[in-house]
């Protein structure tokens, strides 16, 4: 009984150490005249919010990482990689790349 | 898509991808089989239609899901949207399933081993799920090749090489040879799909009467069925749902709040469609499994959730006599006529009293688009909380067409 326990305790940080979990996130986003959507900003959870410096690559695309799929937004955020998800209007980012 | 419902339950859910999982109807409310089944579970011997226990017993770390068929709904639509850029002949078999006349597309996307391995590409990066693709000239040999390697392959049937693959595979694989087609076939000394191609028609018309014919033209590649348009359904020709409830049903009280509750939901989707029925069926199966089902013309065709009741009330009351305790109910409503279609009143039935009870259901069902199915219910439903708390409209609506409409 406790072996089994040990075991599955750490078989899922294992598990949860190669797929974080996916963090929704509050976003500022300007829709354009076009009806574009563009991402500027992001509230963490702690309530901070960051700016979103550069976006560098907009797509339909599955998170295997965090589990979801949506429309992928890799922004530049403070010098690092971040992949931002719109998956039906709820918006989620996996750890950095 | 393969393991469909699986393989979207485990991109949701990573910390499951390492362990066997199988999507099944929740077993506290007795929809006890498994609907599908991850690779790794089918690596274990669990198959489709498997009650949840028999699944425990042949792996016991296997993990249930019940089935969220909102985010089924979702990932159907939108692999269909990446077909649709590909061709408009886009015929769904079933939510996971299509066939894709890319013919027209050839000049301008390739031919059509690069389409599919475009789409197979962008499925997986899109959608985070595999498929596998049968390329072939026919709908038969490419569902065919579709099931031929799995997962996230393409197999391509062609003119030069389908009597090295179809005709070597058991007989079993052709679409539509199920099990009382199989039996027959083996009688006949029919083992693969090539000995099928190989027999004389007629004699396969004698023994097997119209489907025999049909199976040998599937087998040797003639089935000229083309491929439907996009979003062209064939006409509805009956609404019904069916429940297997909570716990077994012992007494007209019981069956009074499930068939209300089905009433409700096929009621609300004749009046969303615009029909009305002026046939009303109803089907039990007792808890030995038994089931018959008895309908029954109505005088003057309906949508009214409390007609529609009444009718199967009546019904079930005149063939049940409680025998044994009742385990699934369905009610059906077939002859759908449109609900403008004019009709003879009736002089022995107060028709200002059905416009009202029209008008009123018209009023619950803005009520329930707007709050959700349980902000408004019948008295009735009060009864018996576990029976009543069930939405039948969306707990089950979802079932592939058949190939012969």
């Amino acid at each position: 009984m406790v072996y089994d326990e040990t075991y599955t305790r750490e078989k899922e940080d294992k598990i949860s150490r190669a797929h974080p979990k996916k963090i929704y996130v509050g976003v500022f986003v300007k829709i354009t005249d076009e009806g574009k959507v563009i991402p500027y900003g992001l509230q963490w959870t702690d309530q901070k919010i960051y700016k979103i410096d550069r976006i560098l690559d907009v797509r339909k695309a599955a998170s295997l990482k965090a589990g979801g799929c949506g429309m992928r937004y890799i922004c530049m955020i403070r010098g690092r990689k971040v992949e931002l998800f719109d998956e039906e209007g709820r918006w989620f980012v996996t750890p950095a790349i | 898509m393969n393991t469909f419902y699986a393989s979207v339950e485990l991109l949701y859910h990573p910390e499951l991808r390492d362990k066997p999982l199988a999507v099944g109807g929740d077993p506290e409310l007795r929809h006890g089989i498994v609907l599908t089944k991850s690779q790794l579970a089918k690596k274990s011997g669990v198959k489709t239609g498997m009650a949840l226990w028999q699944a425990r017993q042949l792996c016991p770390e296997i993990v249930f899901i019940p089935p969220h068929y909102d985010r089924y709904m979702r990932f159907s639509r939108m692999a269909r949207e990446i077909y649709g850029e590909y061709t408009d002949l886009v015929e769904p078999f079933g939510l996971d399933e299509v066939w894709a006349d890319v013919s027209a597309s050839r000049t301008i996307k390739g031919d059509g081993r690069q389409i599919a391995e475009e789409i197979r590409a962008r499925i997986k990066r899109e959608l985070g799920l595999t498929v596998s693709i049968g390329i072939s000239w026919n709908k038969i040999f490419a569902k065919f090749g579709s099931d031929y390697k799995k997962p996230d392959a393409i197999s391509e049937i062609t003119k030069d090489n389908y009597r090295d693959i179809v005709w070597r595979s058991p007989v079993e694989d052709l679409l539509y040879v199920g099990r009382s087609s199989s039996r027959k076939l083996h009688a006949m000394g029919i083992c693969t799909i090539g000995d099928l191609a190989r027999t004389d028609p007629v004699y396969l018309q004698t023994s097997m009467g119209k489907m025999g014919l049909i199976l040998y033209m599937f087998a040797i590649g003639e089935d000229q069925a083309s491929v439907a348009k996009e979003n062209t359904s064939a006409p509805i020709k009956s609404i019904g749902n069916d429940i297997t409830t909570p716990r077994d049903l012992v007494d007209d009280t019981d069956m009074r709040v499930v068939i209300y509750m089905l009433a409700e939901s096929v009621g609300r989707r004749l009046r969303e469609n615009h029909f009305m029925a002026s046939v009303i069926e109803v089907g039990i199966r007792d808890n030995a499994l038994l089931c018959f089902t008895r309908q029954q013309k109505i005088t003057s065709p309906t949508n009214i959730t409390s007609e529609i009741a009444q009718h199967a009330i009546r019904i079930f009351r005149a063939n049940y006599r409680w025998e044994k305790p009742v385990r699934s109910v369905t009610v059906r409503a077939s002859s759908l006529v449109p609900d403008t279609i004019p009709y003879q009143t009736n002089l022995f039935e107060d028709e200002s009293a059905r416009q009202k009870r029209m008008d009123a259901d018209a009023a619950v069902d803005d009520i329930r688009r707007r709050f959700g199915y349980f902000s408004v219910q019948r008295g009735l439903m009060l009864t018996d909380n576990v029976l009543s708390h069930v939405d039948a409209k969306e707990a089950g609506t979802i079932h592939p067409r058949s190939y012969f409409v």
